[in-house]
């Protein structure tokens, strides 16, 4: 009797799920472009297609895309060609060059697809210097920051590192030996966090918006989270990897940062809207230059 | 001097039962006379109506002309007309008016009747109770504690008395000086709940504000969710309510966010009405003496929230005999007791409800648990206590304690076994949840002459949530995530406030309070990462909470106000007010004035009325609406997030088409300022360390909309038809791309329908029907892949727009039937019911998932929450 209760009570609440079909009748599927451009590195795109939800398409690999970049003077645009190994359309030989635009365009001539393009100006890279660097607890450290606030107001992804030495010796003796060990920080409180700075989710470091910084010096604390430091080691020298970044690098990666946060945390976050600079698509086209500075902590 | 006059004056005049009784001077009649013989128009106005007219053609000087004209007016305001300006009048002896000389001409001529009005079998003061003279437009209402004042004319008064529910009483008095006078109504002896026969004591509308009178009488005769009456349900069939599916969540009230909802409890104000998430409300039907719900137009002396004010009052319980009711339903029981301390000086009023299925959901669950190869169960219940004592001090002065305590607790421990590549796993999910009110008032009433009462109440009101999440994946590695989320709200308050009534054309309303706001935000997230972390120990959620460290935040909120309601004769109403308020900061203070007018309009059958308020409130509600689960936090006005400001505006008009039937449009359009909401993606901690409320988005919003609604009040079968369109907006700058988005619970069209219909002396039946368009809420119709710097593929949905899509249409049908038998020591109930009779599965929240049988498919499932469900409950009352 007490399972026939059981099994009735089973029966009237489970048949409370139900798939509905919303109306995304007038959705249709899109080429995706996912490519950073810096001096120095190769071109590599990745182009790949998005899914309807409620549809029977797959995330199928994208093998025979048309994809090319070009600056505005060039007559023929170059071809980047597909990369089995990697996934990526490349081209290793075409130079990216600070302050040129580019565009990336894709398309895939036996779909119904609308072709894509988008199109990046590569920054220059800007200075941040590094103020001060303190240890104030075990395994946390503040930064001192300085922006330079020109009239160019720029993006920037800091990626903080830990530079890690052996140390053998007491008082004035000590040795200190240099290991490959690079250990990440974290940030944990800033002077300012109204979105000026955003912390990633997916990606090593954080993002800076130097047009909301209220003040040109910026005072963080960092956790270091990257790993363990055995009892010989010593953290010597924070090394800071500065990006100064496109608006289309900074606000998609910002975006996808905080949708991944509202996908964790649904009941303390709003849903996060999507970027995209590229027409007809989606993704994204971005760039960034790099500059590194790094201070001996004392 | 005052003559206190008892009931026993009664004596001198004679008391009538309006009901069945035609009362001479009352029969209408059309008449004109232009400068006539007054003896003509006597004998005129006689044959006219029929009523036999006498009078000495010498001593009132027959012969002296008059001009007169008339139309449907009742004879004897047209004798007193007649006689204004001389020093006649008439007395009714039998079934005939007698013209004599006026023996009060030549005493005080203004005198004020004051006095209490309560029921006569238990001492209970009626609120709002009529008190008015042969001309209703010369009278007033009982206030909040039953107390009236009336300011009239010495000599013969004829005074009536009415209240919904109770024997119209009408009174002959002679009256010299100013007197007090306590009436008792008789209840109507009705078999069951509802039976309304009698068109006089059906009311054309009387309120100036943007108004609805919850028919607290009909509350259990309406068809209800498990047997359980419920006046926050009974809100929810008010035209311009909406809620979440379900309850879920609080009510909306015109576009308004559910913070936005005044509800004061015996005046003291409540944070969260909700058990079970807002399915049931926290109010015992059984306590409950009245409850009007105000959506506009809000009079000077309600302030604090931005939409609406649903002011509750309980029985004070019987002064004159010992009785209760006790009931079980599928959901509760339910057990009330009440009576006096001493007869007609003190009363006492318990009463209890705690749910009855414990049990069957921890073995119902631990069953299920088994059967997917699963450890562990759920269990669920909550509980209401409230107590109030009541004591006449003397026949001025009164006080009364109250309390209340009301607690929902939910908790969810499951364990899940497997076994991955000869490895055992062990997966833990614990959800803890726990939230409940506490309400402690004490409160005098003092009547410090006849025209002026005063109320002194100091109350603590607190509210407290918390959610404790936990999982914890065991393999080779230990990963695990844990969140604790507090939010606590205290307030220490009193309040001091007048009623003065100098003459019949006003009523004055001030005062002026003090409430020391304290609250408690806390939000931490930990996993395997954290540093202060063991990661070989299973978290407990005290773990969490001596990390928490709540974010403390106080202050001082200290408001006035003052409003008069005005009469210009007959036709013409205004209420003129102003509340005022202010509150520090730690380097700011906000300080408001908030202008409210409104006015009503009217005639015998129709009326016209208009308002315009403005609020304002110190406290916000942060309230997810991605997926639809409200998670109340409540946070205070600081230094960075401003108080939230509303106007709203409404205009409405109504009409009597007799026989009981009114029917009432009404539009509105309201705008807010300062209104919150979670940012988009990350939220930092809440605690005492950080400035978190620098990331708190602030916005604004607008509401409009129109009502229409029918309404039956008389005879066997009662019924209330709405139809409500409306439009709410938000808009942020740092959400959904600065641009204006729909409000998460704007139901675009809404129709509500309940009926009641006496079947036989002991039997009645009740069905609900409520349509509502569905809520907005933001889904992504499509995804992407993208492979982040680890080389990890994940998917990330994309998200257009915010509330881009409209969840399906709820409806619902409810049916209910109850049944009654009276015994000489009591009164016996049985409802059966059905809840959501053709088992409509309406939307509660979305979740986009992979297809079961085809996992490369993604597809979005609707979860409901109740589906059919029947009811079975039985009381005793005695």
């Amino acid at each position: 009797m007490r399972s026939l209760i059981f099994i009735s009570f089973i029966v009237i609440f489970s048949s409370c799920v139900d798939e509905i079909q919303l109306d995304s009748s007038t959705e249709e599927q899109k080429l995706v472009l996912h490519c950073e451009l810096s001096e120095g590195l190769g071109v590599f795109a990745k182009v790949s297609e998005s899914l309807v939800i409620g549809s029977l398409e797959q995330f199928d690999k994208i093998e025979d895309a048309q994809v090319a970049i070009s600056t505005p003077d060039m007559i023929e645009p170059v071809a980047l060609i597909y990369d089995e190994n990697t996934g990526d359309y490349v081209s290793s030989f075409f130079e990216i060059v600070e302050g040129k635009t580019y565009a990336v365009t894709a398309s895939l001539p036996d779909m119904d697809h609308e072709d894509i393009e988008a199109q990046v100006t590569i920054p220059s890279s800007e200075e941040i210097r590094i103020l001060d660097l303190q240890s104030v607890d075990v395994n946390f450290y503040t930064v001192r920051l300085e922006f330079d606030l020109n009239n160019e107001m720029n993006f920037y992804q800091i990626i903080p590192k830990a530079n890690v030495y052996n140390f053998s010796g007491s008082g004035s003796n000590i040795l200190y030996e240099h290991n490959d060990k690079l250990l990440t920080l974290d940030l944990v409180e800033g002077a300012n966090f109204d979105e000026a700075i955003h912390e990633l989710e997916h990606k090593d470091g954080f993002l800076v918006n130097e047009a909301l910084l209220e003040d040109n010096i910026l005072d963080l604390t960092f956790q270091l989270t990257g790993g363990q430091l055995e009892a010989d080691e010593i953290i010597r020298y924070l090394n800071l990897e500065v990006r100064t970044t496109s608006s289309s690098y900074y606000n998609y990666h910002k975006a996808v940062s905080k949708q991944l946060f509202s996908g964790q945390n649904p009941t303390v976050s709003e849903p996060s809207l999507s970027y995209t600079n590229v027409q007809n698509g989606y993704g994204f086209l971005g760039a960034f230059s790099t500059k590194q500075d790094s201070l001996q902590i004392n | 001097m005052k003559i206190c006059m008892i009931i026993a004056l009664m004596l001198f005049g004679f008391a009538h039962n309006a009901m069945g009784q035609t009362i001479p001077d009352e029969i209408r009649t059309d008449y004109t006379a232009v400068k006539k013989e007054l003896g003509q128009v006597l004998w005129d106005l006689s044959k006219n109506t029929g009523v036999n007219i006498a009078f000495s053609k010498e001593k009132i000087q027959a012969d002296s002309l008059v001009s007169l004209s008339v139309k449907n007016e009742k004879l004897g305001t047209i004798l007193n007309q007649l006689f204004v300006n001389s020093d006649l009048k008439y007395e009714i002896v039998g079934n005939q008016l007698v013209i004599k000389k006026d023996e009060f001409i030549n005493v005080e001529e203004i005198i004020t009747l004051t006095g209490k009005v309560e029921d006569a079998s238990s001492g209970e003061p009626l609120i709002y109770a009529n008190v008015y003279l042969l001309d209703p437009s010369i009278g007033t209402e009982t206030n909040e504690d039953g107390n009236y004042s009336l300011t009239i004319s010495s000599g013969v008064q004829r005074l009536y008395v009415s209240y919904l529910g109770y024997k119209k009483t009408i009174l002959e008095l002679k009256l010299k000086k100013d007197s007090t006078l306590n009436i008792a109504l008789e209840p109507e002896s009705l078999l069951n709940e509802i039976l309304i026969l009698d068109e006089d004591l059906v009311e054309i509308e009387k309120s100036l504000s943007s108004s609805s009178e919850l028919p607290v009488d009909q509350i259990r005769s309406i068809a209800t969710l498990g047997g359980e009456s419920d006046v926050i349900r009974l809100a929810q069939m008010m035209p311009g309510v909406s809620t979440g599916a379900d309850g879920f969540g609080g009510i909306n009230v015109r576009g308004g966010s559910a913070d936005q909802n005044l509800i004061l409890f015996d005046g003291v104000p409540v944070y969260n009405t909700g058990h079970a998430l807002g399915i049931f409300s926290i109010f015992n039907s059984n306590t409950i003496k009245s409850a009007q719900l105000m959506k506009g137009a809000i009079p000077a002396r309600y302030g604090g929230r931005l939409s609406s004010v649903l002011d509750i009052r309980t029985k004070d319980g019987n002064y004159k005999k010992t009785g209760g009711e006790f009931s079980l339903g599928a959901l509760a029981f339910k057990g009330t007791l009440e009576g006096p301390i001493i007869k007609d000086k003190s009363s006492f009023l318990i009463s209890y409800r705690r749910t009855i299925l414990d049990p069957w959901i921890k073995s119902l669950t631990e069953y299920i648990n088994e059967f997917v190869n699963k450890k562990g169960f759920a269990e669920y219940y909550f509980y209401d206590l409230n107590a109030k004592l009541n004591f006449k001090l003397n026949a001025k002065n009164k006080l009364a304690v109250s309390f209340y305590r009301g607690r929902d607790l939910f908790d969810n421990n499951v364990t899940t076994f497997t076994s991955f590549e000869g490895q055992e796993t062990q997966e833990l999910n614990q959800d803890n949840w726990s939230w409940g009110n506490q309400l402690a008032v004490a409160k005098w009433n003092s009547r410090i002459s006849d025209k002026l009462f005063a109320n002194l109440t100091a109350y603590q009101t607190k509210f407290d949530f918390a959610s404790f999440d936990h999982q914890r994946f065991e393999e080779q590695d230990t990963f695990f995530q844990a969140g604790l989320y507090k939010s606590k709200i205290s307030d220490l308050g009193v309040k001091l406030e007048f009623d003065y009534l100098p003459n019949p054309s006003n009523y004055f309303k001030f005062g002026v309070s003090a409430i020391q706001h304290q609250f408690n935000p806390g939000l931490i997230n930990k996993n395997e990462g954290s540093d202060d972390i063991d990661n070989s120990l299973v978290l407990r959620q005290e773990d969490l909470d001596e990390r928490l460290n709540e974010a403390d935040i106080s202050n001082l909120e200290l408001t006035a106000f003052v409003e008069d309601e005005v009469n210009f004769g007959k036709y013409l109403t205004f209420n003129l007010g102003c509340h005022i308020s202010n509150v520090q900061t730690s380097t700011k203070s906000y300080t408001s004035y908030q202008p409210r007018i409104s006015f009503m309009a009217n005639g015998d059958d129709f009326w016209l009325k208009g308002g315009i308020s403005r609020m304002n409130q110190y406290l916000h509600l942060l309230s997810n609406s991605g997926l639809g689960l409200p998670t109340d936090l409540w946070i205070p006005s600081t230094d960075k997030i401003a108080p939230e400001e509303s106007w709203i505006y409404t205009l409405g008009a109504g009409v009597d088409f007799q026989k009981g039937l009114f029917g009432k449009i009404e539009g509105f359009y309201k705008t807010f300022n300062n209104v919150v909401s979670y940012s988009e993606g990350a939220l930092l901690p809440i605690n005492s360390n950080n400035e978190w409320d620098q990331n708190i988005p602030i916005g604004k919003g607008n509401a409009f909309g129109m009502e229409l609604s029918l309404d039956k009040k008389l005879g066997k079968m009662l019924w209330f038809a709405s139809y409500t369109v409306s439009f709410s907006n938000r808009k942020f700058d740092a959400i959904n791309s600065g641009q204006q988005f729909p409000f998460r619970y704007d139901r675009r069209h809404q129709i509500k329908l309940t009926l009641i219909r006496k079947l036989t002396e002991n039997a009645e039946f009740s069905l609900n029907w409520i349509y509502g368009t569905g809520n907005p809420l933001t889904v992504p119709y499509q995804l992407i892949e993208f492979t982040d710097e680890d080389g990890v593929r994940r998917l990330l949905p994309i998200y257009n727009e915010k509330n881009n899509e409209t969840l399906p249409d709820y409806h619902r049908f409810d049916i209910g039937f109850n049944f009654y038998n009276d015994y000489s020591f009591g009164r016996q109930k049985f409802t059966i019911g059905l809840f959501n009779a053709y088992n409509r599965k309406n939307p509660f929240y979305l979740e986009l998932r992979r297809n079961v049988d085809r996992p490369e498919r993604f597809e979005y499932a609707q979860y409901s929450l109740l589906p059919i469900l029947p009811s079975l409950s039985y009381s005793l009352s005695f």
